[in-house]
């Protein structure tokens, strides 16, 4: 019987037209895949990605060089040297996070009295070379600059009445 | 982009404290820049719970406030950061003393231990020290003249019992209970069923003893405005049978600014 059954299968193609029916009914429904450099998935605004420090509105960097993020991070991935500027201000002239030390742990931000160092949004900062993950104070206030809109907004994102 | 309009600290005060910020515009207008670095600085100690995951992390950032106030008062080069600069001006400008900054401080330390207040008196205890030394440095800065200890306290627990039970949802949400503890039994809850969402329908006749206690206090200190401003959240919350998940709540009371304005203008005694 199950000679004739599987006869019957392979002249009728009832398989084929069987998995055509399944891609078919699969066009009309909604994609669970993402185009993913163009479309991405949603993250929480607590995402620990990229570092980056942040300027007052005024411009003036947030960093006063207290090195608290210096002292509380658990991979010793940050690197700070300071000294008085003209105007009698302690600021950082060095300051280094080794991305290929860094656990993103968020310790950094949580120490920083002045919400100056914060770990944003980006986890697209992939590299050819090593060299490229030892950030400075340039690369790291530039990507401030460039993320500060959104990293305001999560910082503000769940803060009650006082 | 934030409006750059209102200086740092007045626009944090507006955004964080809008409350605060609303009595802030009642005080003489060269005052109010005062006032929000007064605002600002509360708000960046009363977040120290929210930003940070461990509490050893949050005791060194209140450290940190403590050392940078010291530096103040020692005469040191004041930091350059947008609070404690302001801040520094108006404690020159108006003489406030150390003590009520440390006590603020120190009020925030509770915080951090993750316990609910053990009884209502607990709750406003919390209370008192985290408002009424604020209120005290508010008066100096407006100039307003002398009260009793005793009103003070009351205003500044009024205030701020109201403002535990506006933001209670937030804080259950972030797994933080300031309702007292044993209230809470006694409705058969305990906070960590309340974080999870479960027996929130039995919360009312604990906020209600809550309302009632910052009504007591409220009608000790009539002289404040700050304590008018209670008194049309209390009566909200009355209003919506003290459910405090009520949408009605999510709006502030009608007209409160107006009515604000009119008892600022018109009832005597009253400042803000």
């Amino acid at each position: 019987m199950s000679f004739v059954d599987n006869v019957a299968r392979s002249f009728l193609l009832t398989e084929i037209v069987k998995g055509f029916g399944l891609t078919l009914k699969y066009m009309f429904k909604p994609k669970v895949t993402l185009n993913y450099p163009f479309e991405k998935g949603p993250i929480s605004p607590r995402f620990r990605g990229e570092h980056a420090l942040r300027r007052y509105p005024n411009g003036e960097e947030r960093c006063i060089a207290c090195k608290l993020c210096e002292a509380i991070c658990p991979a010793q991935a940050i690197t700070i040297e300071a000294e008085p500027r003209d105007d009698g201000s302690r600021r950082t002239t060095r300051y280094d996070i080794d991305m290929t030390k860094c656990i993103y742990c968020g310790l950094c931000q949580e120490a920083c009295p002045v919400d100056a160092i914060v770990e944003g949004p980006n986890f697209e900062f992939a590299t050819e070379t090593r060299e490229e993950l030892y950030y400075n104070k340039e690369k790291l206030l530039a990507n401030g600059d460039r993320w500060e809109a959104q990293l305001a907004a999560n910082i503000e994102a769940d803060a009650p009445y006082r | 982009m934030a409006s750059h309009v209102l200086p740092y600290c007045g626009e944090m005060a507006r955004k964080h404290d809008p409350g605060r910020f609303l009595l802030s515009l009642f005080a003489p207008a060269e005052r109010r820049e005062d006032l929000w670095s007064l605002i600002a600085f509360n708000h960046e100690i009363a977040k120290t719970r929210e930003v940070v995951t461990e509490t050893q992390l949050g005791l060194i950032r209140l450290q940190w406030w403590r050392d940078a106030l010291a530096g103040v008062y020692d005469g040191k080069p004041v930091l350059k950061h947008q609070v404690v600069e302001p801040l520094a001006e108006a404690i020159r400008r108006h003489d406030l003393p150390r003590e009520l900054f440390e006590a603020l401080i120190f009020a925030r330390e509770f915080d951090l231990e993750d316990r609910a207040p053990a009884t209502l008196e607990g709750m406003a205890n919390y209370a008192d020290f985290t408002a009424t030394p604020l209120l005290k440095l508010w008066r100096r800065v407006t100039g307003a003249g002398d009260m009793p200890e005793d009103e003070l306290i009351a205003a500044g627990t009024a205030y701020a019992l109201t403002g535990l039970l506006r933001a209670a949802p937030v804080h259950l949400h972030q797994r933080r209970c300031y309702l007292p503890e044993d209230l809470l039994k006694a409705q058969g809850l305990d906070p960590y069923m309340l974080y999870d969402g479960k027996g929130l329908d039995k919360l009312a006749p604990v906020v209600k003893a809550v309302t009632k206690r910052a009504r007591q206090a409220a009608e000790k200190s009539p002289g404040f405005l700050s304590t008018r401003m209670a008194r049309m959240y209390l009566a909200q919350i009355e209003k919506a049978q003290c459910n405090l998940l009520s949408s009605s709540l999510q709006a502030p009371p009608p007209f409160m600014a107006l009515r604000l304005w009119w008892a600022a203008r018109f009832s005597a005694g009253v400042a803000a």
